[in-house]
């Protein structure tokens, strides 16, 4: 049971980070950005081009590159496309329905440009040591410390710097940051480029978390991403984490109670909960996007 | 029958049948509103049922499924269409007590990435990747190959013209324009007397039945329904044909359920493989439908047939059929208070 929370956290860390970038790009934006499982994906795609490819990175370069090239990736396509989309047709729907086919368009040019062969990356095989009641590799727990930093680098960032502060305000209210003279393009483009970062970033460790690995690899974990960013609260780091935490944990401690197939069915349950009990979150949503009545 | 004629009746009935699933997408979100991103779900919900009532109970062994019921065609049918339409509403009554826009995208999102997941990885539900199998149509033991071909294009085109003919009556009824105006503006329409959450629910179910409907008969069509069917994509390509076509207007929705879903399908086929590669075409022709819908939602957003505006002189023609205009008396009749 402890080796199974001890699992938990490791997949919740690794969720963790992608539930920060998702949390703020949803709370900063307003609106949900379907991609973002692509973005994870191509984060899992670029280590694997710079870790086996012609440059032979050790594993640990490649994450970085993984996370500068989404950021710069995820940057292209909001300034490209998504944003001048979202002027010129401006509506949720339009933005909900945009980003949805902008995910499925992605997968697609992923298959046409990799190919749909299992992929693996090339890492020293990690050793199982015995941290306390847990059982961790050495990648486990710099998985770990990595969320936590990231967790408290998204809190000061929004609490302490002005840039925080104008994400903060344009997810109050548009029109007012615009009003105040907030540069809301370089904003929207900043949080892009962020969020982007940290899918990169979750998108390699859970290639390496997976071993083995193909173009929907972001795709299949977008629905626990959704979950932890719904149960802790939209745009608030700490509330993605805490879902992340909730969310990674109890999926491996069901598993053992519960046939591994039903694990979703958990999750599911606990998001239609929140939505019908408490859709601001446990920690409360800093913004109120438009779908709370 | 000449491979070239079944070539030809197969890709009709399969238009038959996106056509009749696009008529229940554009009831949900072309005319109320509601961006359902998990309808295909309820497609496959619909499908699944309808699986499990015709098939006989589960052999065992390596083949799993629930149900079981052995039923004929017909009330298998009719079976699938009920679970689906039982479905939606649960998942609408449930979605729109407490959620709007992009919640509720996200959660009917969520709902069909979490049905899906279940349904593959618990194979006792059905049968998980394997699906189900052996499904068949109305006398299709009794007819040949060709037969039961050219006999089930009939039965979808007329079941299409069916779908066709009630909600392009439900569109143009009260209702629809109840729908329509829940859409444009919930709150003005809450304060003229009419309950969103009920209204929702109903186009919500309506669309679901019809989804219904278009799965069962196309699991029976197929033969079968595995988790393959019902991917995320799938109805992303119901909502392009929407969009492109019209959305809000049966018609358009039909229209561009035939020109993209039918022609982009039929343009597949006469492309060779290219660079070995067989996964591409698929890809590509995913790529296709996007670009189309990308294309449309910024030069065209209301689609080839757009939806029909009312204008006065239909309100004008509405009222004089249902209040005919009394014969005016003769000026010099008495009235109270008139001048000559």
């Amino acid at each position: 049971m402890l080796h199974s929370i001890g699992f938990g956290l490791v997949d919740a860390s690794i969720l963790a980070i992608a539930a920060l970038g998702f949390s703020l790009q949803f709370g900063v934006t307003n609106y949900v950005n379907f991609a973002y499982g692509a973005y994870l994906s191509f984060g899992a795609y670029m280590a694997v081009w710079s870790n086996s490819g012609p440059l032979h990175l050790s594993i640990w370069l490649s994450m970085v590159v993984a996370a500068v090239t989404t950021g710069m990736f995820s940057w292209v396509v909001d300034r490209g496309f998504l944003a001048p989309f979202i002027r010129r047709r401006s509506g949720l729907i339009f933005a909900l329905i945009i980003t949805f086919t902008l995910s499925l368009v992605l997968d697609d040019v992923y298959i046409v440009i990799w190919g749909t062969t299992f992929r693996e990356l090339n890492y020293s095989a990690p050793h199982t040591m015995s941290v306390g009641p847990f059982l961790w590799s050495q990648y486990d727990v710099i998985f770990m410390a990595c969320s936590i930093l990231l967790l408290i680098a998204m809190m000061a960032l929004l609490g302490r710097t002005r840039l925080g502060r104008m994400m903060r305000a344009m997810g109050d209210d548009l029109d007012l940051a615009r009003v105040c003279g907030f540069r809301t393009r370089r904003v929207t483009s900043a949080v892009a480029v962020i969020s982007g970062a940290l899918a990169g970033l979750a998108g390699v460790m859970l290639a390496i978390e997976q071993h083995t690995f193909t173009t929907s690899i972001g795709d299949n974990v977008l629905f626990l991403i959704l979950g932890s960013v719904i149960l802790g609260g939209i745009g608030r780091p700490a509330g993605a984490v805490l879902g992340a935490i909730l969310v990674g944990v109890s999926v491996q401690v069901a598993v053992l109670f519960i046939p591994a197939g039903l694990a979703p069915v958990l999750v599911f349950v606990a998001l239609i909960a929140v939505m019908l009990l408490r859709p601001e979150g446990l920690l409360g949503a800093t913004t109120r996007p438009a779908g709370q009545l | 029958m000449s491979a070239f004629e079944f070539l030809i009746i197969s890709l009709g009935t399969f238009g038959a049948l996106n056509g009749i699933l696009v008529l229940g997408l554009n009831l949900q979100f072309g005319t109320a509103g509601i961006l359902n991103l998990s309808y295909f779900t309820a497609v496959a919900v619909s499908a699944y049922a309808t699986g499990v009532a015709e098939l006989h109970h589960a052999p065992g062994g390596l083949v799993q499924y629930i149900g079981g019921f052995g039923w004929p065609f017909l009330p298998s049918i009719l079976f699938g269409m009920a679970v689906g339409a039982g479905f939606t509403f649960l998942l609408g009554s449930m979605a729109f007590l407490r959620l709007r826009e992009d919640y509720l995208g996200l959660t009917l999102f969520a709902v069909q990435a979490g049905c899906l997941l279940v349904v593959t990885d618990y194979p006792p539900l059905f049968d998980g990747p394997r699906g189900l199998v052996g499904l068949s149509g109305p006398f299709q033991s009794t007819l040949s190959a060709s037969g039961f071909q050219v006999e089930f294009l009939a039965l979808t085109v007329v079941v299409l013209v069916a779908v066709l003919l009630v909600l392009q009556r439900i569109d143009r009824s009260p209702l629809g324009r109840i729908f329509r105006a829940v859409r444009d503006d919930e709150t003005a329409a809450a304060a003229v007397g009419q309950d969103p959450w009920r209204r929702k629910t109903a186009a919500f179910v309506i669309g679901g039945a019809t989804a219904g409907l278009g799965g069962a008969l196309f699991a029976t069509y197929v033969g079968g329904w595995d988790p393959g069917a019902w991917q995320t994509p799938e109805t992303l390509v119901l909502l392009s044909a929407l969009v492109v076509g019209g959305r809000g207007r049966p018609l358009g929705a039909l229209l561009g359920s035939l020109f993209l879903i039918e022609g982009i399908n039929e343009a597949g086929l006469w492309i060779p493989t290219i660079a070995n590669r067989p996964d591409l075409l698929p890809s590509l022709q995913g790529i296709a439908t996007a670009a189309a819908l990308f294309a449309f939602l910024w030069w065209r957003p209301q689609g080839i047939l757009p939806e029909r505006r009312e204008r006065v002189a239909d309100f004008e023609r509405r009222r004089r059929r249902l209040a005919p205009r009394r014969v005016r008396r003769t000026a010099g009749a008495t009235e109270p208070g008139r001048l000559a």
